[in-house]
């Protein structure tokens, strides 16, 4: 996991409050709320490999 | 290198793309207004020379620029011609077909539609009449479309950009 995903993830995660205000700004709510929960699906589709990695490690760890 | 241009290539064309939806919201808009005027210039033919409809459409189609002066044409070769076909069919028909290029939404349309349903079956005064509130109705149409089309062109055009931003960071 590099430096580059973090600053990936806040990039999108600053471009989806900004055109989800604006959307919701121009009365358009259901595209800002679309648009909000496609950042959040995208973004944990970057993380879910490394939890999984996370509790893979923990179990052996623990020899669980 | 190859990846910044690539990433400076979708950002430009993602911005265009938001410009050009807004542009092409403004060339409705004239769109709009343009019809409204053919219309005036029905009306004023209908007052003036209270020509039967065909004559009218073709007096009316050399003033007029493509798509309406192949409408308006054919409007008058179909209605000369007197088919079995009813003026409202012919009026649709030439319509769907002539002016598809417009795209014009479902709303407008229907106005459309409405006002051929009632011209070809009244009498010329009562046809300027109905024309006369087809142009009220177009108005309040061209005023709610303007009224939307600041907003609509600046949303287009911030979509278009962050969009962009959006695709590159996406694909770095």
């Amino acid at each position: 996991m590099t430096v580059n995903l973090i600053f990936k993830i806040a990039a999108v995660g600053i471009l989806v409050s900004i055109l989800s205000q604006v959307l919701k700004h121009s009365g358009r709510e259901e595209q800002a709320f679309l648009v909000s929960f496609a950042g959040l699906i995208l973004v944990l589709g970057w993380v879910l490999p490394y939890i999984y990695d996370l509790f893979l490690t923990i179990q052996r760890l623990f020899s669980l | 290198m190859q990846k910044l241009i690539g990433c400076i290539l979708i950002f430009l064309a993602s911005m265009g793309t938001g410009f050009l939806y807004a542009a092409d919201y403004q060339k409705y808009l004239e769109n709009l207004i343009y019809l409204q005027q053919l219309i005036y210039m029905l009306k004023g033919e209908m007052e003036y020379t209270r020509a039967p409809l065909g004559e009218l459409f073709g007096r009316v189609s050399v003033r007029v620029q493509e798509p309406y002066h192949s409408w308006l044409n054919r409007l008058e070769h179909e209605v000369e011609a007197r088919r079995e076909a009813s003026f409202p069919e012919i009026w649709n028909q030439c319509m769907e077909e002539e002016l598809a290029v417009l795209h014009l939404r479902a709303e407008h349309i229907i106005i459309l539609k409405e006002l051929g349903n009632s011209l070809g079956q009244m009498d010329t005064r009562t046809g300027t009449g109905t024309l006369h509130l087809y142009m009220n109705r177009m108005n309040l149409e061209i005023e709610k479309t303007r009224e939307a089309l600041s907003s609509k062109k600046r949303l287009s055009s911030c979509m278009g950009i962050l969009g962009g931003l959006f695709l590159v960071i996406v694909l770095i």
